[in-house]
Protein backbone atom coordinates (compact mmCIF):
# COMPACT_ATOMS: atom_id res chain seq x y z
CA UNK A 1 0.00 0.00 0.00
CA UNK A 2 1.01 3.35 -1.05
CA UNK A 3 1.96 5.32 2.23
CA UNK A 4 0.32 8.65 1.90
CA UNK A 5 1.95 11.37 3.99
CA UNK A 6 1.37 14.95 4.73
CA UNK A 7 3.60 17.09 2.35
CA UNK A 8 5.75 19.24 4.47
CA UNK A 9 6.72 22.66 3.00
CA UNK A 10 9.36 24.40 4.08
CA UNK A 11 8.06 28.00 3.38
CA UNK A 12 6.99 28.95 7.15
CA UNK A 13 10.46 29.75 8.15
CA UNK A 14 10.70 28.13 11.23
CA UNK A 15 13.51 25.96 12.58
CA UNK A 16 13.70 22.96 14.74
CA UNK A 17 17.30 22.11 16.36
CA UNK A 18 19.31 19.53 15.43
CA UNK A 19 18.38 15.82 15.90
CA UNK A 20 15.08 17.16 17.55
CA UNK A 21 12.43 14.24 15.99
CA UNK A 22 14.92 11.84 16.06
CA UNK A 23 14.96 11.38 19.88
CA UNK A 24 11.05 12.68 20.35
CA UNK A 25 9.77 9.04 21.34
CA UNK A 26 12.30 8.25 23.98
CA UNK A 27 11.90 11.99 25.49
CA UNK A 28 8.35 11.53 25.66
CA UNK A 29 8.47 8.24 26.96
CA UNK A 30 10.67 8.84 29.44
CA UNK A 31 8.46 11.82 30.46
CA UNK A 32 5.02 9.85 30.06
CA UNK A 33 6.33 6.79 31.23
CA UNK A 34 9.33 7.16 33.80
CA UNK A 35 7.70 6.16 36.55
CA UNK A 36 10.74 5.08 38.73
CA UNK A 37 11.81 8.73 38.88
CA UNK A 38 8.18 9.51 40.46
CA UNK A 39 8.71 6.50 43.09
CA UNK A 40 12.41 7.98 43.60
CA UNK A 41 10.74 11.11 44.32
CA UNK A 42 8.41 9.47 47.18
CA UNK A 43 11.50 7.42 48.45
CA UNK A 44 10.15 4.21 47.33
CA UNK A 45 12.13 1.46 48.47
CA UNK A 46 13.43 -1.08 45.66
CA UNK A 47 13.28 -4.65 47.37
CA UNK A 48 10.16 -5.71 48.94
CA UNK A 49 11.67 -6.69 52.40
CA UNK A 50 11.12 -10.47 52.05
CA UNK A 51 13.61 -13.07 52.84
CA UNK A 52 14.26 -16.93 52.86
CA UNK A 53 15.30 -19.32 55.31
CA UNK A 54 19.18 -19.62 55.63
CA UNK A 55 20.58 -21.92 52.70
CA UNK A 56 17.21 -22.41 51.38
CA UNK A 57 18.07 -22.21 47.54
CA UNK A 58 21.45 -24.53 48.03
CA UNK A 59 19.49 -27.98 48.28
CA UNK A 60 16.84 -27.09 46.51
CA UNK A 61 17.54 -29.22 43.36
CA UNK A 62 18.24 -31.94 45.06
CA UNK A 63 14.76 -31.61 47.15
CA UNK A 64 13.14 -31.54 43.56
CA UNK A 65 15.16 -34.55 41.36
CA UNK A 66 13.85 -36.43 44.65
CA UNK A 67 10.37 -35.64 44.07
CA UNK A 68 10.08 -36.25 40.35
CA UNK A 69 12.41 -39.40 40.92
CA UNK A 70 9.54 -40.77 42.95
CA UNK A 71 6.80 -39.17 41.15
CA UNK A 72 5.17 -38.06 44.82
CA UNK A 73 1.60 -36.13 44.34
CA UNK A 74 0.83 -32.95 43.94
CA UNK A 75 1.73 -30.68 47.47
CA UNK A 76 -1.95 -29.74 49.01
CA UNK A 77 -2.19 -28.30 52.42
CA UNK A 78 -4.75 -30.43 54.62
CA UNK A 79 -5.93 -28.24 57.88
CA UNK A 80 -5.85 -31.63 59.85
CA UNK A 81 -7.40 -29.75 62.95
CA UNK A 82 -10.49 -28.45 60.63
CA UNK A 83 -10.77 -31.95 59.59
CA UNK A 84 -11.01 -33.66 62.55
CA UNK A 85 -13.29 -31.36 63.90
CA UNK A 86 -15.85 -31.78 60.64
CA UNK A 87 -15.24 -35.75 61.02
CA UNK A 88 -16.06 -35.53 65.14
CA UNK A 89 -19.02 -33.55 64.13
CA UNK A 90 -20.19 -35.95 61.83
CA UNK A 91 -19.84 -38.88 64.46
CA UNK A 92 -21.39 -36.87 67.13
CA UNK A 93 -24.52 -36.17 64.50
CA UNK A 94 -24.85 -40.03 64.03
CA UNK A 95 -24.80 -40.83 68.07
CA UNK A 96 -27.22 -38.35 68.63
CA UNK A 97 -29.48 -39.70 65.57
CA UNK A 98 -28.37 -43.11 66.56
CA UNK A 99 -29.99 -42.85 70.56
CA UNK A 100 -32.34 -40.57 69.63
CA UNK A 101 -34.40 -41.79 66.06
CA UNK A 102 -33.25 -45.26 65.57
CA UNK A 103 -34.26 -46.05 69.12
CA UNK A 104 -37.94 -44.87 69.30
CA UNK A 105 -40.23 -47.11 70.01
CA UNK A 106 -38.39 -49.49 71.99
CA UNK A 107 -39.76 -47.65 75.04
CA UNK A 108 -41.18 -49.31 77.96
CA UNK A 109 -44.34 -47.88 79.13
CA UNK A 110 -44.84 -47.60 82.58
CA UNK A 111 -47.83 -49.22 84.51
CA UNK A 112 -49.23 -49.03 87.69
CA UNK A 113 -47.46 -52.39 88.23
CA UNK A 114 -44.35 -51.09 88.34
CA UNK A 115 -45.29 -48.18 91.43
CA UNK A 116 -44.64 -49.67 94.67
CA UNK A 117 -47.54 -49.72 97.50
CA UNK A 118 -45.17 -47.49 99.65
CA UNK A 119 -45.33 -44.94 97.29
CA UNK A 120 -49.24 -45.02 96.48
CA UNK A 121 -49.91 -44.64 100.67
CA UNK A 122 -47.27 -41.76 100.74
CA UNK A 123 -49.36 -39.95 97.93
CA UNK A 124 -53.09 -41.02 99.34
CA UNK A 125 -51.35 -40.03 102.53
CA UNK A 126 -50.28 -36.73 101.03
CA UNK A 127 -54.04 -35.95 100.19
CA UNK A 128 -53.61 -35.79 96.59
CA UNK A 129 -55.98 -38.23 96.18
CA UNK A 130 -59.21 -38.56 97.51
CA UNK A 131 -60.10 -42.08 98.87
CA UNK A 132 -62.40 -42.35 102.00
CA UNK A 133 -61.51 -45.70 104.18
CA UNK A 134 -64.04 -47.61 102.72
CA UNK A 135 -62.47 -46.95 99.34
CA UNK A 136 -59.16 -47.86 100.43
CA UNK A 137 -60.07 -51.10 102.23
CA UNK A 138 -61.87 -52.31 99.16
CA UNK A 139 -58.32 -52.31 97.27
CA UNK A 140 -57.07 -56.09 97.54
CA UNK A 141 -52.93 -55.77 97.96
CA UNK A 142 -50.84 -59.15 97.05
CA UNK A 143 -47.25 -59.17 97.19
CA UNK A 144 -47.37 -55.23 97.86
CA UNK A 145 -48.76 -54.06 94.66
CA UNK A 146 -52.64 -53.38 94.30
CA UNK A 147 -54.40 -56.08 92.48
CA UNK A 148 -57.46 -54.68 90.22
CA UNK A 149 -61.07 -56.17 90.25
CA UNK A 150 -61.00 -56.67 86.27
CA UNK A 151 -57.64 -59.01 87.23
CA UNK A 152 -60.56 -61.06 88.73
CA UNK A 153 -62.55 -61.39 85.37
CA UNK A 154 -59.91 -63.56 84.40
CA UNK A 155 -59.64 -65.57 87.00
CA UNK A 156 -61.19 -69.47 86.71
CA UNK A 157 -63.72 -70.67 89.55
CA UNK A 158 -61.46 -73.75 89.76
CA UNK A 159 -58.23 -70.94 91.02
CA UNK A 160 -60.76 -69.68 93.39
CA UNK A 161 -61.82 -72.41 94.83
CA UNK A 162 -58.37 -73.67 95.02
CA UNK A 163 -57.36 -70.71 96.73
CA UNK A 164 -60.19 -70.65 99.26
CA UNK A 165 -59.56 -74.01 100.12
CA UNK A 166 -55.68 -73.27 100.91
CA UNK A 167 -56.27 -70.41 102.31
CA UNK A 168 -59.46 -70.29 104.32
CA UNK A 169 -59.52 -72.39 107.59
CA UNK A 170 -63.45 -72.37 108.09
CA UNK A 171 -64.94 -73.85 105.28
CA UNK A 172 -68.55 -72.61 106.94
CA UNK A 173 -68.09 -69.14 105.28
CA UNK A 174 -67.56 -70.53 101.81
CA UNK A 175 -70.76 -72.59 102.34
CA UNK A 176 -72.49 -69.78 103.53
CA UNK B 1 21.09 -18.78 25.09
CA UNK B 2 18.27 -19.72 22.89
CA UNK B 3 20.51 -22.37 21.85
CA UNK B 4 20.83 -23.13 25.11
CA UNK B 5 17.40 -23.30 26.11
CA UNK B 6 16.57 -25.43 22.85
CA UNK B 7 18.95 -28.00 24.02
CA UNK B 8 17.75 -28.05 27.17
CA UNK B 9 14.05 -28.82 26.45
CA UNK B 10 15.57 -31.75 23.92
CA UNK B 11 16.99 -33.26 27.22
CA UNK B 12 14.42 -32.40 29.61
CA UNK B 13 12.22 -34.22 26.91
CA UNK B 14 14.48 -37.28 26.40
CA UNK B 15 14.21 -40.12 29.68
CA UNK B 16 18.27 -40.67 29.71
CA UNK B 17 18.73 -36.84 30.30
CA UNK B 18 15.48 -35.41 31.71
CA UNK B 19 17.04 -35.50 35.35
CA UNK B 20 19.89 -34.43 34.67
CA UNK B 21 18.54 -31.70 32.62
CA UNK B 22 15.80 -31.09 35.35
CA UNK B 23 18.62 -30.69 37.79
CA UNK B 24 20.20 -28.06 35.42
CA UNK B 25 16.52 -25.86 34.98
CA UNK B 26 15.80 -25.60 38.35
CA UNK B 27 19.64 -24.42 39.08
CA UNK B 28 18.69 -21.98 36.37
CA UNK B 29 15.39 -20.57 37.44
CA UNK B 30 14.47 -21.77 40.91
CA UNK B 31 15.27 -17.73 42.50
CA UNK B 32 13.50 -16.11 40.02
CA UNK B 33 10.61 -18.39 40.00
CA UNK B 34 10.69 -18.47 43.46
CA UNK B 35 10.73 -14.32 43.85
CA UNK B 36 7.91 -14.05 41.11
CA UNK B 37 5.94 -16.55 43.32
CA UNK B 38 6.78 -14.90 46.29
CA UNK B 39 5.90 -11.75 45.14
CA UNK B 40 2.15 -13.00 45.06
CA UNK B 41 1.61 -15.21 47.57
CA UNK B 42 3.89 -13.02 50.00
CA UNK B 43 4.41 -15.82 52.74
CA UNK B 44 7.15 -18.24 52.29
CA UNK B 45 6.54 -21.25 53.25
CA UNK B 46 3.15 -21.11 50.49
CA UNK B 47 5.93 -20.01 48.12
CA UNK B 48 7.89 -23.06 48.89
CA UNK B 49 5.06 -25.38 48.11
CA UNK B 50 4.02 -23.45 44.83
CA UNK B 51 7.73 -23.61 43.33
CA UNK B 52 8.04 -27.83 44.16
CA UNK B 53 4.11 -27.79 42.07
CA UNK B 54 5.47 -25.51 39.50
CA UNK B 55 8.79 -27.35 38.64
CA UNK B 56 6.76 -30.57 39.05
CA UNK B 57 4.15 -29.32 36.37
CA UNK B 58 6.89 -28.03 34.04
CA UNK B 59 9.11 -31.63 34.18
CA UNK B 60 5.33 -33.49 33.89
CA UNK B 61 3.93 -31.33 30.67
CA UNK B 62 7.37 -30.82 29.19
CA UNK B 63 5.95 -32.54 26.26
CA UNK B 64 3.71 -30.00 25.84
CA UNK B 65 5.90 -27.08 25.08
CA UNK B 66 6.02 -26.34 21.33
CA UNK B 67 8.61 -23.78 21.44
CA UNK B 68 5.73 -20.99 20.42
CA UNK B 69 7.28 -18.50 23.35
CA UNK B 70 10.59 -18.49 24.88
CA UNK B 71 10.60 -21.46 27.56
CA UNK B 72 11.46 -18.79 30.76
CA UNK B 73 7.79 -17.23 29.59
CA UNK B 74 6.33 -20.87 29.63
CA UNK B 75 7.69 -21.45 33.27
CA UNK B 76 6.62 -17.67 34.23
CA UNK B 77 2.88 -18.47 33.24
CA UNK B 78 2.84 -21.77 34.82
CA UNK B 79 4.10 -20.29 37.97
CA UNK B 80 1.73 -16.85 37.63
CA UNK B 81 -1.30 -19.65 37.42
CA UNK B 82 0.10 -21.74 40.17
CA UNK B 83 0.12 -18.98 42.61
CA UNK B 84 -3.29 -17.85 41.54
CA UNK B 85 -5.18 -20.57 41.65
CA UNK B 86 -3.62 -21.53 45.02
CA UNK B 87 -4.81 -17.96 46.20
CA UNK B 88 -8.63 -18.56 44.82
CA UNK B 89 -8.54 -22.13 46.33
CA UNK B 90 -7.68 -20.16 49.82
CA UNK B 91 -10.58 -17.91 49.65
CA UNK B 92 -12.95 -20.27 49.01
CA UNK B 93 -11.73 -22.71 51.65
CA UNK B 94 -11.67 -19.16 54.25
CA UNK B 95 -15.07 -18.55 52.57
CA UNK B 96 -13.56 -14.92 52.10
CA UNK B 97 -13.67 -12.34 49.51
CA UNK B 98 -9.96 -11.70 47.25
CA UNK B 99 -9.88 -8.41 49.06
CA UNK B 100 -10.50 -9.78 52.76
CA UNK B 101 -7.38 -12.66 52.10
CA UNK B 102 -5.27 -9.63 51.01
CA UNK B 103 -5.64 -7.81 53.69
CA UNK B 104 -5.43 -11.02 56.23
CA UNK B 105 -1.85 -11.55 53.96
CA UNK B 106 -0.55 -7.63 54.81
CA UNK B 107 -2.25 -7.69 57.93
CA UNK B 108 0.12 -10.89 59.05
CA UNK B 109 3.47 -9.43 57.01
CA UNK B 110 4.58 -7.82 60.55
CA UNK B 111 4.84 -10.94 62.19
CA UNK B 112 6.23 -13.08 59.31
CA UNK B 113 9.63 -13.87 60.49
CA UNK B 114 10.58 -14.03 56.74
CA UNK B 115 9.74 -10.38 56.35
CA UNK B 116 12.39 -7.81 57.26
CA UNK B 117 11.20 -5.07 55.99
CA UNK B 118 10.77 -1.20 57.15
CA UNK B 119 7.77 0.46 58.06
CA UNK B 120 8.13 1.68 54.32
CA UNK B 121 8.33 -1.75 52.64
CA UNK B 122 5.47 -2.79 54.42
CA UNK B 123 3.50 0.59 53.42
CA UNK B 124 4.42 -0.34 49.89
CA UNK B 125 2.96 -3.97 50.14
CA UNK B 126 -0.29 -2.10 51.45
CA UNK B 127 -0.21 0.00 48.33
CA UNK B 128 0.35 -2.80 45.88
CA UNK B 129 -2.08 -5.12 47.92
CA UNK B 130 -5.12 -2.43 46.81
CA UNK B 131 -4.38 -2.66 43.58
CA UNK B 132 -6.58 -4.92 41.18
CA UNK B 133 -5.01 -8.32 40.41
CA UNK B 134 -3.51 -7.53 37.15
CA UNK B 135 -2.03 -4.39 37.97
CA UNK B 136 -0.09 -6.06 41.06
CA UNK B 137 1.12 -8.78 38.35
CA UNK B 138 2.57 -5.91 35.88
CA UNK B 139 3.81 -3.96 38.88
CA UNK B 140 5.86 -6.54 40.94
CA UNK B 141 7.19 -8.15 37.55
CA UNK B 142 8.33 -4.68 36.24
CA UNK B 143 9.50 -3.27 39.40
CA UNK B 144 10.90 -5.68 41.72
CA UNK B 145 12.01 -8.07 39.21
CA UNK B 146 12.74 -6.34 36.78
CA UNK B 147 11.44 -7.98 33.59
CA UNK B 148 11.16 -6.10 30.11
CA UNK B 149 7.87 -4.87 29.01
CA UNK B 150 8.25 -7.42 25.95
CA UNK B 151 9.13 -10.26 28.65
CA UNK B 152 6.29 -9.03 30.48
CA UNK B 153 4.22 -9.56 27.73
CA UNK B 154 5.33 -12.84 26.62
CA UNK B 155 4.51 -14.29 29.89
CA UNK B 156 1.19 -12.50 30.52
CA UNK B 157 -0.05 -12.99 26.81
CA UNK B 158 -0.90 -9.13 26.66
CA UNK B 159 0.29 -6.00 24.51
CA UNK B 160 3.46 -4.19 25.80
CA UNK B 161 1.11 -1.23 25.36
CA UNK B 162 -1.62 -2.02 27.48
CA UNK B 163 1.23 -2.89 30.04
CA UNK B 164 2.73 0.23 30.03
CA UNK B 165 -0.80 1.82 30.92
CA UNK B 166 -1.51 -0.47 33.31
CA UNK B 167 1.97 0.11 35.03
CA UNK B 168 1.48 3.84 35.00
CA UNK B 169 -1.91 3.45 36.05
CA UNK B 170 -0.06 1.21 39.14
CA UNK B 171 2.97 3.92 40.24
CA UNK B 172 0.41 6.52 40.66
CA UNK B 173 -2.42 4.76 42.38
CA UNK B 174 0.95 3.53 44.90
CA UNK B 175 2.19 7.11 44.97
CA UNK B 176 -1.42 8.37 45.75
CA UNK B 177 -1.65 5.37 48.75
CA UNK B 178 1.78 6.63 50.17
CA UNK B 179 1.07 10.12 50.51
CA UNK B 180 -2.21 9.62 52.05
CA UNK B 181 -1.22 6.78 54.56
Amino acid sequence: MKEEKIPYHGASGFKVPSGYFDNLEDHLCDKVFNEEKQLDKIAVPTKAGFKVPEAYFDHLEDVLVEKIAHKQPRLIKINFRKTFYYAAAVAAIFVGLYTTVFTLGNEQSASWDDVELSAIEQYIDDGYIDLSDTEFSNMIIEDGYIVEESDFATMSSEAVFEYLDENVEDPSFILE
Amino acid sequence: MEKTENLLVQQLKDSKTSQQAFRELVSLYKERLYWHIRNIVKNHDDAHDILQNTFIKIFRNIDQFKGDSKLFSWMYRIATNESITFLNKKTKRLQISSDELQDSIINNLESDVYFEGTEIQLKLQKAIASLPRKQQQVFNMKYFEELKYREIADILETSEGALKASYHIAVKKIEEFLKTN
